[in-house]
Formats: C-alpha cells, sequence, structure tokens
C-alpha cells in the first residue's frame, strides 16, 4: 500500500548562521493493505514530521515515496489532489481539528466538496447523517459548532469527514491524546472497527506503547528521526533487540512497578549528542563500544523483525 | 445574545455607533437638513457670530457654516470610507500572499511593506498629492498609497499563526487548492481584525484628509470640505475663532466616533473575551 525509502526531510533555521536538523533521516518501511503499523518514539522525535512527510504536506528533502505504486514525491497540481483523497490523517488537538468558523454540517460535507464527490443535494443529507452514525454521533449534532462539542466528539466528526472520501489509508498522529482515559478507549474501538470494516491501511503514531501494542499488528520504534527497530508487535514488546526499545519497554514496566533506573538524561548530554555520528542513541547506550561510531543499518533478526543496533 | 446587543453594553462604542450613524444620515439628507445652501454667499452677513438662523454663524463670505458642515460630511465621509475600504482590500490581498506562501514571496512582499512604512505617511501623501496636482481623486489615491501597509501586515501575521492550525492542513491533505484554503478557512479568520483596524482607520483617514486639504493639496474651494474651511478660517482665529472651531469640532466628533466604534468592535471580536461571553 504505501512504501518509503531513503526519506529524509532536514530543516534549515536562521538566516545569517544557517542550522540544520535532520528530523527524519533516512527511513525505510512499508504498510501492507489492511495492515495497522503502530510509530512510537519520544517527543520531538519527527514523528509527527515523518505523517506530514508520508501525505505530501510538506516536501521531503530526498528519498522516495510510493502510494499504491505511484511515486508521491515530486507529484502536484491536479493529481496530487486527486490522490489526497486517499489518503488522510487525524491530529491531534481536537480543539484546533474543525475550522470554528463552520458549523458541524458544514464541515462534513466539506470533504466531499473539495473532492468533487458532492452527491445531488437530496441524498447529501442523508449521505451526512450516514457518516454520523458510523461514528456514532446523532443528527443533533450537525447544527453545533466546535466549541459545543466534546474532544471526543470532536475526533468523531474528523473521523467521519476522512470517511467521507473513502480513503485507503489513514495515519492517526495521536487521535487520543488529549482525550480522557474514558473516551480514548471508545475512540480507539471506533478506529479499529472502521479500519477493519472499510479494510483500510492505517498508521497509528503514539508515544504511549501499551496503546500501540494494543491497536497495531506492526509496530516501529523511532528515535531521533531513525527507525531504530521495526516488529512484529507482541514480538518486539516481550523481545525488544534494540537498546532503546529495551529502555522504552521497561519504562512502561516502570510505570507499572515503578522501579526504573535512567541511563541517560537528556539535559547533560545534549551536546554530546549533538556532536556524535554514527548511531544516534550511542551517547545514551548502556551497550557502546567503539564500533557505535560507525552508523547501524537495519537489518533482519528475526521474521519480520528488523534492528539497527550492531549489538542486536 | 444579538450582535448589537453586545455591543450596546460598552457605552463608548453605542455612542461611536449612534455618532456614525447620525453622519452617515445627515450626509445623505444634507439637501433637507441644510437651513442654506453650502455655497450661498451674502457678503453683508459675514462673519456672524452663531444665531437663530445661522446655528453656527457665518463665515468671510457670508456662508453659513453650519451647512457646508453638513455638506462637508459627504465628501470626508465619501473619502474616509473609500480609501480605507481600498487600503484594506489592498492590504488583506498582499497580507495573505505574504502570509500564506511564506519564504522569498514574504520576504520580498514585507520588505516593500517596511520602505512605505519608512516614509512618514501623511508627508508621501502631500508630496503624491502635491506632484498629480489637488483634486479629490489625487488625494484619495494618496491617502490609499499610504495606508495599505497596516493591514497588510496584520493580515500577514494572522495567517502566519492561521495556517499552521491543523484544520487549514487537513483540508490541504483532503486535497484542497491555495485559493479555496485562502477563502474559505484564511479569509474568515482575518475579517475580525480587519473589520476592527478598518473602522478606525476611516477616521484616520478623515483626518488626514482634512490635513491635506489644510495644507491647501486636497479638495479645492468651493467645495465644502471641513479641513479647507480650516484653513480659510485660520486667518480670522482671533476675530471670528467661530470659522475653526466648528469644522475643528466636526473632525474631531468623527474621529473620535470612529475610533469608539473600533474600540468596541475590538473587544466584540476578540476570541479571548468571547468564552467569557458565553459563561
Amino acid at each position: 500500500m504505501l512504501r518509503v525509502e531513503n526519506l529524509n526531510k532536514t530543516f534549515t533555521t536562521g538566516v545569517f548562521k544557517r542550522r540544520r536538523h535532520k528530523a527524519v533521516d533516512q527511513i525505510n518501511f512499508t504498510i501492507a493493505p489492511r495492515e495497522i503499523l503502530g510509530l512510537v518514539g519520544e517527543s520531538g522525535c519527527g514523528k509527527s514530521t515523518l505523517a506530514r512527510l508520508l501525505l505530501n504536506l510538506i516536501p521531503s528533502s530526498s528519498g522516495k515515496l510510493y502510494f499504491k505504486g505511484q511515486e508521491l514525491t515530486g507529484m502536484r497540481g491536479r493529481e496530487l489532489r486527486k490522490i489526497r483523497g486517499k489518503m488522510q490523517i487525524i491530529f491531534q488537538h481536537p480543539e484546533s481539528s474543525l475550522n470554528p468558523r463552520l458549523k458541524i454540517y458544514d464541515s462534513l460535507i466539506e470533504p466531499m466538496r473539495i473532492q468533487n464527490l458532492l452527491p445531488s443535494k437530496t441524498v447529501e443529507r442523508e449521505k451526512v447523517l450516514d457518516l454520523l452514525h458510523q461514528v456514532g454521533l446523532a443528527e443533533e449534532h450537525l447544527t453545533r459548532y466546535p466549541h459545543e462539542l466534546s474532544g471526543g466528539q470532536i475526533q468523531r466528526v474528523v473521523l467521519a469527514r476522512i470517511l467521507a472520501v473513502q480513503p485507503e489509508f489513514i495515519i492517526a498522529d495521536e487521535p487520543t491524546s488529549m482525550l480522557d482515559v474514558s473516551v480514548q478507549a471508545q475512540v480507539l474501538h471506533l478506529l479499529k472497527d472502521i479500519q477493519q470494516k472499510h479494510a483500510m491501511s492505517f498508521l497509528f503514531i503514539s508515544h504511549d506503547l501499551a496503546l500501540v501494542q494494543w491497536i497495531s499488528e506492526r509496530i516501529a520504534v523511532m528515535y531521533r528521526g531513525q527507525i531504530v527497530e521495526i516488529g512484529p508487535a507482541q514480538d518486539l514488546c516481550n523481545n525488544p533487540r534494540h537498546p532503546y526499545s529495551v529502555q522504552l519497554v521497561e519504562t512502561f514496566n516502570w510505570f507499572q512497578e515503578n522501579k526504573r533506573e535512567k541511563s541517560c538524561s537528556s539535559e547533560t548530554t545534549n551536546q554530546a549528542i549533538h556532536a556524535w555520528e554514527g548511531c544516534a542513541f550511542a551517547p545514551c547506550c548502556p551497550k557502546l563500544s567503539p564500533v557505535c561510531r560507525q552508523k547501524p543499518e537495519l537489518r533482519r533478526i528475526a521474521e519480520k523483525h528488523d534492528v539497527a543496533c550492531w549489538h542486536a | 445574545m444579538s450582535w448589537f446587543k453586545m455591543l450596546a453594553r460598552n457605552k463608548l462604542a453605542l455612542i461611536g455607533l449612534i455618532i456614525v450613524i447620525l453622519l452617515v444620515l445627515s450626509a445623505i439628507f444634507a439637501p433637507l437638513l441644510a437651513p442654506h445652501s453650502p455655497s450661498e454667499q451674502r457678503l453683508e452677513q459675514a462673519l456672524l457670530l452663531p444665531s437663530m438662523e445661522f446655528p453656527f454663524g457665518t463665515d468671510d463670505l457670508g456662508r453659513c457654516i453650519f451647512s457646508r458642515i453638513i455638506f462637508g460630511a459627504r465628501l470626508s465621509l465619501l473619502i474616509g470610507i473609500t480609501v480605507t475600504a481600498i487600503c484594506a482590500v489592498t492590504g488583506v490581498f498582499i497580507g495573505m500572499l505574504a502570509g500564506f506562501y511564506g519564504g522569498i514571496v514574504d520576504e520580498v512582499i514585507m520588505r516593500l511593506v517596511d520602505i512605505f512604512l519608512a516614509f512618514p505617511g501623511l508627508i508621501l501623501a502631500l508630496i503624491i498629492a502635491g506632484l498629480m496636482g489637488p483634486g479629490m481623486f489625487n488625494v484619495m489615491f494618496a491617502l490609499a498609497l499610504v495606508g495599505w501597509m497596516g493591514y497588510a501586515r496584520v493580515v500577514r501575521g494572522t495567517v502566519l499563526a492561521e495556517k499552521q492550525k491543523e484544520f487549514v492542513e487537513t483540508a490541504r491533505a483532503l486535497g484542497a487548492t491555495d485559493l479555496y484554503l485562502m477563502y474559505r478557512h484564511l479569509l474568515p479568520n482575518v475579517m475580525a481584525p480587519i473589520i476592527v483596524m478598518a473602522s478606525v482607520g476611516i477616521g484616520h483617514t478623515i483626518l488626514a484628509a482634512a490635513g491635506l486639504s489644510f495644507l491647501g493639496v486636497g479638495v479645492q474651494p468651493p467645495t465644502p470640505v471641513w479641513g479647507l474651511m480650516l484653513k480659510d478660517g485660520k486667518g480670522f482665529l482671533q476675530t471670528a475663532p467661530h470659522l475653526t472651531i466648528f469644522p475643528g469640532l466636526a473632525i474631531m466628533v468623527t474621529v473620535l466616533a470612529f475610533n469608539f466604534l473600533g474600540d468596541g468592535l475590538r473587544d466584540l471580536l476578540d476570541p479571548r473575551l468571547k468564552e467569557k461571553r458565553i459563561e
């Protein structure tokens, strides 16, 4: 469904003194039809940048991106607008996901209008109601404004908007992180139901490993712009091979068991991290050795399980 | 609560609104309201003090000042509203382009804005109007040329903030064109600050137009304009001050009214205050 080859994104800031920041660094992966791939990583590791790159919302610095065999990188104009209907994104913040000046009804027909899928006036309302029911909302919500809905309801509206254009691939960028725990579960179940019903592919982005483990079949672990490990969800969580994944899994266990040894303080070693070349995780890694001066590539260590570490 | 009721809660804004409405009405119905013709000269009745027949007195040519002020409102409002509208539309267009496309487009446009801002506005307008010769259209052109930058800046800033919002990105991910995004999602969100700016801007433009008239590059006599009346009256400042006091008051009241209205609209349209109103 989606294939990513050596995708890079470098941001440059500053007018006189140019600083470069590699937000996404040589990323390779594929997503199969009907598959849910989870993407975990700490804040600022490039998850959201990757999401925007995949949808061509921001241009990539280099690398290639294929959607259903078609190359997306460099596609523009009408062709791009047409294919965009097939890939959609759910963002993190419910409060800014909908235009505050549009009523829910208008927000719901907008995707169809943009994609020229708008049916005749008579069935338009039926179509909107059908979308609403699919996401568990009622007709009374149609005349409301976004600020009159709760976060969970807004995420449902967002999902209904997306369903209106019948996409085949959806990126969910931390869709539930701003919601109450009780509402989170409802929205996640809804996502999974819809994914199965419409046979869609999903990229589910989160920093919550437990959540990703529950929803996805495969998990990719991202650290400082790179995918350091990718493998089947259960396998990766029970038997993480990359030292960073190990820490990530341990951290979640720590929340349950309340003990933790921290091997790297981000504040003190920030400079060391930026000066370091080679494996991005090395300055914080307990298994640090001279070979880590060289950048490790993803390599297969078990069935469907790839790790970018010299020691794995 | 209705839009008007909310505005009415702010006393100053309400006063501003009422004065603006009265001004517009008197401009429209000037021939009916004015007791005399604004240009009829009665040399034997020159420089009269205010009386029942001439509420604001007469000028050095015996013309009724009250009538001239009422007729003067026509041109003042016409210039104020037209010029401000041109400035606002130009500013919105240019600011939208700069904010939306960013990068080199933004850089070029904003440096252009900086260059225009570096000139003292009224003096630049004076030079332009002076070069092009006096007359109403030249004055309007000059004022429009020096008045659009503020709008462009505000719009650019708002667009920069708004285009980061996720609903804009979502619409783009749905395949919306740039034009659609600008028109449907960004324009409505920049309208609030622009309406506020424009209502204050009308007052400023009227003041600037009066200034240009006073300096002699504006509308030419015998057209009744407030700035020109000030200029004509300045020779009689000590002997007959009502020649300048009343046109001056007219300008002051008008500018104040638009400022009050603008401030009221600012409070009304500020999204941070909106929350409070809902509670």
